[in-house]
Formats: structure tokens, C-alpha cells, sequence
């Protein structure tokens, strides 16, 4: 499970399913809740936030592989403080993704009316996409030289 | 060797998940439980804005009814008028704007009397207008009666007519034209006169025009019956001769729209309205109203291109009528056929140029969840919803004298309102129609 491809691919079916349940469900929840400006229309705003959605979801994945790479390269086991720097500084780049995704999303639809709770579903969202993604893919698939990198693995 | 196909099957469960995933993914993009909306209403815009062009053939068959009473003689203005170049204007109009041409000509005034072309040529003498028995009295009514609705009508006349006049001409003009599905138009022309003013509310007077001072002119008019197509080629037909001016004819009929552009959207104070589909060109437009809100307020923005010459829309008299269809996708659930509602109701307009800017209220309060479809249609209003064009006021005069008006119309205004009225109470227009379906989540 922690070697190659077998990691890339779970981490894929992974993301799918994330994405799925995000892009449907979710969706779904909001575009029945969410009050919107005068001149969106609900198609619109899934649309938006899908494709922003599928955008964070690939920044993920592709941290996810950058770190499945990196952490199988020969010369990483011999410099893991190297290492665990990369994995934390993807890790808080992750964050901020997410945060930038939320603000994309409220700065498109600046004239929509989002509740205390909407706003916390939409940066819950971004979060499972970008850095929960990450840090989840590489406590669970992360090449064995690296494994115990990942926070909570010890 | 076993390690080897282990991982391959692993590799393909995992590559057959991941299709399924995506099967799935689309199979519920698809569906987003948006109810049926397209088949509630016929969508057609044929009924607010007319034929427009179609229903004119290569052909045209029309009666020519040249008033024959005394009255008229004072436009032959010493035989080169605008009056006389009219007829003979009228008749190669009339020839260059359609393949075939089929006219017959009647002189008329006490009775209706059929002439020959050579007699109708000579509209132009004073002769024409001695005739025993014609010459007396202007009787456009009996003109009415034996007309062949079947051809476009064009009557000449100075409109000369007393209130009594008016109100029974009009009555004969709504039971013989409107109420057949056709159309009026009047079409006036300021031509030289020379001659005696009769039939004012003050003795006959003497008016004569001065040369090329066109205000001091006496306008004759061409009252013409027909199909609205028809009427509308026929004025751009017409508007090749020096004679006619396009600013001087008016087009009663339905349609004073050839067509209209409408954009519906939320105020921002509707939190519970979201717009789902806009379809500008159908004027359609979907929203949903979520789980425990009552309503909201549209506004709606009505650009209407007018149709030329037809009666000025009173926007401060201009009503809307909203239709119901509760939709579903149960057979036999769905309402088959519309009912009035007062779901959504007009709450303001304010009218610029030609664009309605119209607020909706939309209260579904007591209706459960579904799918309700509206059809609204904005109308002038019922009673003085439509206003006479300018240049019909001023023309016109209530009692032309010497002293005052001396070649105004008696009574024009009236006549012109009173028949749009009567247009409006057999076929009401319609400005536009807006189609609004409302999901209550």
C-alpha cells in the first residue's frame, strides 16, 4: 500500500470519492440553502464551486504525489530533517490553498448572503480537499522511508 | 510470481472502482431534482406581437372609397393639390408594392356608389363632387356596411363629424371591423384647400391655405380597414409618395409591439429566492424558493421594441395578469389547465422610454411544495390605457371656426380615441408575456 503505484492510485480513488461526495452532496446542501446575489443563478454557483472544488482537489493529489515521489528517492532517507521540512511546508501551503479557495468562492459571490455555518461548510470542504487530504494520504501511504514523517504517526 | 498477481488484481478492483465512482458522479450531476418546466405553456410570442411581415401575399385586393360630398371640393385647391396627386399616387403605391393589384373604386357621401377607373380619375374635378344624391351628406357607416372584409378598405374623407357622428361610426367601425379580427388605421395628409368649411359647429365658413406654408393646410385622411399585415405593408407602400408623411398615420390594432426583451431577477432582500435557469430570449426564467420562505419581490426589466404608429402606451395604466400551472412529474397530478392567480402581483411600475421596470410580488404562503409555473402578461389598461399621438391633437379641434382652428379637424381626437378604445375592449394588446416557474423546496 505504501509503494508505488499502488499509493497513487488509493489516493486517486480517494480523492474521487471525496470529491464526490462534495460535489453532489454537498453541493446540493448549499445550492438549497445558500441565498444568492440578484443575478446568479444556482447553476452558476455549483458550477463555481465545483471547478474550485476539483482545482483544490488536484492541488492535493498533486502535493500527494509530489510527496509519494519525493519520499521514495534514495537520497531522502539519508536527510529526513530535510524531509520532514518539505512535508510541513506542503502541509501549511495546503492550508492556505484552502483558505485562498474559500475566499475565491466568497469573492466571486461577494452579493450571495452565506451563514455562520455555510461558511464553515465551505472552508470544512476545502480543508478535506487540500490539507486533511494531504496529511491523511501521507500518514496512511507514505513511502516507508518517510512514513513516520507524517504528524500523528508516532 | 503470486505477489505479482496479487497486485494485479488489487489494481484492477481499484481501477473498476474508480469507474464506477465516475459512472456515479455523473449519473447524480444529471439529476438535480429540478421539477418539469417546459412543457406548460405554449411559449409562443405570435399573440403579443402580431404577424409582423408574414400573412401579406404577392396580391392585394382593395376597395377605394373617395368621399364625394361637397366638402371635399376645397382640396382640388385649383387641381394640383396633394388631395389629387393622392389618388393618383395611391393607385402606382399600390401597383409597385405588390404583384397583383385588384382595386375597385366607389364614390360615396348620402350612398355608396361603384365607378369605374376613368370616373375615379376624375377625383380631381369639381364635377365629382355634384353628383345628385351623393353629395350631400358624408355617410362613412354605410361605407362600413357593405364593405368586403375580405379586401383591405381605404376611405377618403375629411372626418368631418359631430360627437353623435363620432360615437355611431365608431360603434359600426368595432361590430364590422374589430369584432371581424381586423384592423383600423388613419392615415392624414395636409393638403392645399381653397373652398367652404362645412358641418362645424359654426355656420360654413371660406378657409383658404396658404402656398407652401403647410401649417395653414387643411389635412383629408385615408381611414383604412384590413388585416394588420396588410395595413402595415400597405403604409410602407404609401410612404413613397411626396404626399404622405410617416409621422401622420396611426395603426389601430392588437399589437403594439414588434418585440420585447425581458430580464427577471430577485431584490437582494429575497434571501429564500434563488434564480436556477434564465432564458432571456423565451423570457423564461426558474427560481427556487427554499424550505420555509413565504416569497419574495422580482424585479422584472421589459425593453419593448414598439411597433411604429400604433397608440401611445399609458405606462402609468399598464397591468399585469398573472396565470397558474402547478406542475408535476406524476401524471395526472399536474394542473392541465391555468387558473388566475394572485400568487404574484404587480406591486409597481415605472416606465422610461420604452422600458417597463415592473416590481413582483411573489407570496406563496399557503401553497405547499411543488412546482408552480406562471404566465404574466402585461397589458395597457383597460380604460384609457392607450393614449391618441400627438399629431392627432393637433389636428384636431373640438369646433373649428375662423377665428379659431380654422383648418382643424372637428372632433379627430375623439374619434381616434374612441376607436382604439373599442379596439381595446374587443382584443385587448398585449405588451409581453414573462413565463415564471417558482419550485417551493
Amino acid at each position: 500500500m505504501r509503494s508505488a503505484p499502488l499509493n497513487y492510485l488509493i489516493s486517486v480513488a480517494f480523492g474521487g470519492l471525496l470529491w464526490l461526495g462534495t460535489g453532489y452532496w454537498v453541493a446540493n446542501y448549499l445550492k438549497f440553502n445558500v441565498s444568492l446575489g440578484v443575478g446568479t443563478t444556482v447553476d452558476y454557483f455549483v458550477g463555481v464551486y465545483r471547478i474550485v472544488l476539483a482545482m483544490a482537489a488536484v492541488i492535493g493529489l498533486l502535493a500527494c504525489f509530489f510527496w509519494f515521489y519525493y519520499g521514495s528517492q534514495e537520497g531522502t532517507a539519508s536527510n529526513l530533517e530535510g524531509a520532514k521540512r518539505v512535508w510541513t511546508i506542503s502541509f501549511f501551503v495546503q492550508l492556505a490553498l484552502s483558505i485562498v479557495a474559500v475566499a475565491t468562492i466568497f469573492a466571486i459571490f461577494e452579493n450571495a448572503i452565506f451563514t455562520a455555518a455555510q461558511y464553515a461548510v465551505f472552508f470544512a470542504v476545502m480543508s478535506a480537499h487540500t490539507y486533511l487530504f494531504y496529511w491523511l494520504c501521507t500518514l496512511v501511504l507514505s513511502p516507508r522511508t518517510v512514513k513516520y514523517i507524517p504528524w500523528g504517526m508516532r | 510470481m503470486t505477489r505479482t498477481v496479487l497486485e494485479g488484481r488489487f489494481f484492477t478492483r481499484i481501477a473498476l472502482f474508480a469507474v464506477i465512482c465516475a459512472a456515479g458522479a455523473a449519473g447524480c450531476g444529471g439529476d438535480d431534482g429540478r421539477g418539469p418546466a417546459d412543457d406548460a405553456w405554449a411559449y409562443t410570442q405570435r399573440d403579443v406581437v402580431g404577424p409582423n411581415g408574414q400573412g401579406t401575399t404577392d396580391s392585394i385586393r382593395a376597395d377605394v372609397y373617395v368621399d364625394a360630398t361637397t366638402s371635399m371640393v376645397g382640396y382640388l385647391a385649383g387641381g394640383a393639390s396633394r388631395y389629387t396627386r393622392f389618388f393618383r399616387e395611391l393607385e402606382s403605391s399600390l401597383a409597385s408594392g405588390w404583384a397583383y393589384s385588384n382595386l375597385g373604386y366607389f364614390k360615396f357621401g348620402s350612398r355608396v356608389r361603384s365607378i369605374s377607373r376613368n370616373t375615379f380619375r376624375d377625383a380631381d374635378r369639381r364635377a365629382f363632387y355634384r353628383e345628385s344624391g351623393v353629395s350631400q351628406t358624408t355617410r362613412i357607416d354605410s361605407v362600413l356596411e357593405q364593405m368586403n372584409r375580405s379586401k383591405i378598405s381605404i376611405i377618403t374623407t375629411d372626418l368631418f363629424q359631430n360627437e353623435s357622428d363620432v360615437t355611431a361610426l365608431v360603434s359600426r367601425v368595432k361590430t364590422e371591423v374589430f369584432q371581424q379580427g381586423l384592423s383600423a388605421a388613419v392615415l392624414g395628409i395636409r393638403s392645399e384647400f381653397d373652398g367652404r368649411v362645412f358641418d362645424a359647429r359654426v355656420p360654413a365658413y371660406n378657409y383658404a391655405s396658404t402656398r407652401d406654408e403647410e401649417d395653414t393646410y387643411r389635412p383629408f385622411y385615408a381611414l383604412m380597414f384590413g388585416k394588420v399585415a396588410e395595413l402595415r405593408r400597405l403604409f410602407q407602400t404609401l410612404q413613397s409618395s411626396p404626399a404622405v408623411s410617416r409621422d401622420y398615420f396611426v395603426l389601430i390594432s392588437p399589437y403594439l409591439v414588434e418585440d420585447y426583451r425581458a430580464s427577471v431577477r430577485k431584490t437582494r432582500e429575497s434571501r429564500k429566492l434563488n434564480a436556477t435557469a434564465v432564458q432571456e430570449d423565451d423570457s423564461r426564467f426558474a427560481f427556487d424558493l427554499q424550505s420555509g420562505g413565504t416569497g419574495g419581490t422580482l424585479r422584472a426589466n421589459i425593453v419593448l421594441d414598439r411597433a411604429p404608429n400604433t397608440p401611445r402606451i399609458e405606462a402609468n395604466r399598464v397591468e399585469m395578469t398573472a396565470y397558474r400551472k402547478k406542475l408535476s412529474r406524476r401524471p395526472g397530478e399536474g394542473d392541465t389547465t391555468s387558473t388566475r392567480t394572485r400568487d404574484l402581483t404587480l406591486e409597481a411600475l415605472r416606465s422610461s422610454e420604452d422600458t417597463l421596470r415592473a416590481t413582483l410580488r411573489m407570496n406563496l404562503e399557503d401553497d405547499p411544495s411543488g412546482t408552480y409555473s406562471y404566465k404574466t402578461v402585461f397589458r395597457p389598461g383597460a380604460t384609457d390605457g392607450l393614449g391618441v399621438p400627438t399629431w392627432v391633437e393637433r389636428f384636431s379641434s373640438k369646433s373649428p371656426s375662423p377665428q379659431n382652428g380654422p383648418n382643424k379637424t372637428l372632433n379627430l381626437e375623439k374619434f381616434i380615441s374612441d376607436l382604439i378604445q373599442a379596439s381595446n375592449s374587443v382584443r385587448r394588446p398585449k405588451l409581453a408575456k414573462l413565463y415564471i416557474t417558482v419550485r417551493k423546496l
